[in-house]
């Protein structure tokens, strides 16, 4: 594993209100962050995204607990002396200064000569695609001219981290996404670690190394991608990424890194490896719609299956949505591909067999 | 078009009506100013520098007119200085009676100054034991004119966004650093309207400033007493037109820079959305 550049170590956060009550932003918890890693915070509004960033940043004291930036602790060192950066969601240029000035700034705090700045400027600009704006002023851009700007800003310092709080959520979808390639191509190009937050699942999906998803104060799971979508840990990581099925079972038997559940009236295994659920336990099986394959009968396969009516049945072009409401009463979202070659067509209310893999579906206990 | 024009008559009727009342009494002052006359009534007798020349020799008028300049310039200065201060304190950081404050300070806008005025008398008279003079004065002018700098002030920096001052930091500027690169050019058209209001509000100040005139005072109070003297009123318009010539020339101009800048980011900015 690469170096870890920021350490968060036993770090919590508490606001105090105006009435004088406390607020829990974040309840004490470790954090790494690896060197050269595009890392995105990931959660719903209020989970505490900012907060993290804000006490990297030094704009925040945390309550307890230590951070560390490339080893060394930064509790006593002010927000002016750290070897990070910031780009602030409403892009925070300074209106008075003309774009070149703005890029300039951080340059100019810490005293680099003025023949080596105005280079480093020009580097700056030309590498976000802004070159020949250098004279207007901020309200003279557009927004996504402005978002430039902010990220020329930031990486011009060249710092060890740069902070990115929600630096796309001003924009419109299509630039959006323009954006998120461009981001990411970047970062890759300067090799500088990246520390983005965003509650937009897809997007953190599409750009990151590792994810942490966060709620209500917590980071709830830290890991790749491919990894939080596949093997959620908890109920709400599996729902706020992606869509997800869920449906409530009774534990049979848990044998090895096999278990036996009972949905209605059908028993199906499914793998578990982790150990802490005996049988009588209610535990929920999450499983994405895309893993659910339909099936007109029960055709003697040992895959596990569960039975249902068909409900609605909508064409997405590449793929279609079916929904199946199962005999427990609880429904089922199934999306297959539209292959050429598919033998079943069902229609509404026929009665089908909706069958997985038992290493796709996860139990969970929460 | 016409018929355009015919429809919206009433409302420029109505216009016209509302300027000439306005500007009809400072007409009247200019042109009295010039009449040959030491009574001020219709018809006009005849054209004459003579009251301007009268005005170069009225030295007590000098003198006030001077007080009344050093005190507005002071007292607004200081007025402006402390308003931002409160105002700065009360956007920036929540504490404990911070909603207190901002209802007590205001108190002085709505507060009849003579009401103020009497109490201050008592108080530096009275209690303190000071001998009026142009300094209590001006004391008094910083006292009544801060709410409104606080205010002016504070409309200014809650628009403009604490990031601001955050991004300075981040980008590596020290408190000071960024109260002179950011924090102080942003609010600058803030503390100039500020010092302008607070200057105005010391220059015209009659009731309060009465009370506590000494041996010394301010324009307002002089020329209140003058009245006494009719045959000199008219170097009193004299006066009055040479300072309002003086004040619309500085609105024009300053008005004219300022639309200057407005255009010159409009363009651009329709330069950009092509
Ligand atoms: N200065 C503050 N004073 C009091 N409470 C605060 C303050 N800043 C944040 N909070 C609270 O702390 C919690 C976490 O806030 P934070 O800004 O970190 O959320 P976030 O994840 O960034 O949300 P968003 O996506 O809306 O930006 C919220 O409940 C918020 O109300
Ligand atoms: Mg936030």
């Amino acid at each position: 594993m690469s170096d870890t550049i920021i350490e968060l170590r036993n770090i919590s956060k508490q606001y105090r209100n105006p009435d004088g009550g406390m607020v829990d932003a974040l309840y004490p918890a470790d954090l790494s962050i690896y060197a050269g890693e595009f890392f995105t915070l990931l959660g719903p509004s209020g989970c505490g995204k900012s907060t993290t960033l804000r006490i990297m940043a030094g704009f925040e004291a945390a309550t307890s607990g230590d951070i560390l930036i490339k080893n060394q602790s930064m509790l006593k060192v002010p927000a002016y002396h750290r070897p990070v950066n910031m780009v602030f969601q409403d892009y925070a240029l300074f209106p008075h200064l003309t774009i070149a000035k703005n890029v300039e700034f951080g340059l100019e705090m810490k005293k680099v000569p003025k023949s080596e700045r105005e280079d480093r400027v020009q580097a700056a600009l030309d590498m976000v695609q802004l070159n020949g704006l250098e004279r207007r002023k901020p309200n003279q851009l557009s927004g996504g001219q402005r978002q430039r700007v902010a990220l020329a800003r930031a990486l011009v310092n060249e710092p060890s981290v740069l902070l990115l709080d929600e630096p796309l959520g001003a924009l419109d979808l299509k630039l959006r996404r323009a954006m998120q390639a461009e981001l990411k191509q970047l970062q890759q190009q300067v090799g500088i670690t990246f520390v983005y937050v965003t509650h937009d699942q897809e997007e953190a999906l599409a750009m990151s190394d590792r994810i942490a998803v966060m709620d209500g104060g917590r980071y709830l799971q830290v890991d790749t991608p491919q990894e939080i979508y596949e093997h959620p840990s908890t109920r709400f990581v599996a729902d706020f990424i992606g869509e997800t099925n869920f449906i409530s079972a009774t534990l049979n038997s848990h044998v090895a890194d096999l278990a036996n559940v009972q949905i209605g009236s059908q028993a199906v295994g499914v793998v578990y490896r982790a150990n802490g659920i005996y049988p009588g336990d209610e535990v929920t099986l999450a499983i994405r719609p895309e893993k659910l394959r339909l099936e007109q009968n029960a055709n003697g396969t040992e895959l596990p299956q569960l039975t249902g009516t068909l409900e609605q049945a909508m064409y997405l072009g590449t793929d279609t949505r079916f929904v199946v409401r199962m005999e427990t009463g609880e429904s089922l979202v199934v999306r297959e591909q539209n292959q050429m070659v598919n033998d079943f067509r069902p229609t509404i209310g026929d009665a089908v067999q909706v069958q997985f893999t038992a290493e796709d579906a996860r139990i969970l206990t929460d | 078009m016409t018929n355009n024009r015919l429809r919206n008559l009433p409302g420029y009727v109505y216009l016209a009506l509302v300027l000439i009342f306005l500007y009809l009494p400072i007409a009247l002052l200019f042109v009295l100013s010039f009449n040959d006359s030491a009574v001020m009534a219709f018809p006009l007798r005849g054209f004459t520098w003579h009251w301007y020349q009268e005005l170069l020799g009225a030295g007590e008028l000098w003198q006030a007119t001077r007080n009344s300049f050093i005190v507005a310039f002071v007292s607004a200065f200081f007025a402006t200085l402390l308003g931002a201060m409160a105002a700065f304190a009360i956007v920036r950081y929540r504490f404990r009676w911070r909603d207190s404050l901002l209802a007590l300070s205001s108190i002085p806008l709505v507060m009849p100054s003579i009401v103020l005025g009497a109490g201050l008398l008592i108080l530096f008279r009275s209690l303190m034991g000071f001998e009026l003079s142009l300094g209590l004065i001006t004391a008094s002018h910083i006292l009544i004119s801060i709410p409104a700098c606080m205010l002016i002030v504070m409309a200014r920096l809650a628009g403009f966004s604490k990031n601001l001052e955050e991004a300075a930091m981040d980008l590596g500027a020290t408190p000071w650093q960024t109260l002179l690169r950011v924090t102080l050019p942003i609010s600058l058209p803030a503390l100039l309207a500020a010092f302008l209001v607070a200057f105005t509000t010391s220059f015209d100040e009659y009731a309060m400033t009465t009370l506590i005139t000494g041996t010394e005072t301010t324009l307002p109070v002089y020329l209140y007493s003058m009245l006494r003297f009719p045959r000199k009123l008219p170097i009193v318009l004299a006066l009055g037109s040479i300072i309002i010539v003086g004040t619309s020339v500085i609105i024009i101009l300053a008005e004219w820079l300022r639309s200057a800048d407005t255009t010159a980011n409009k363009n651009s900015a329709v330069e950009v959305d092509r």
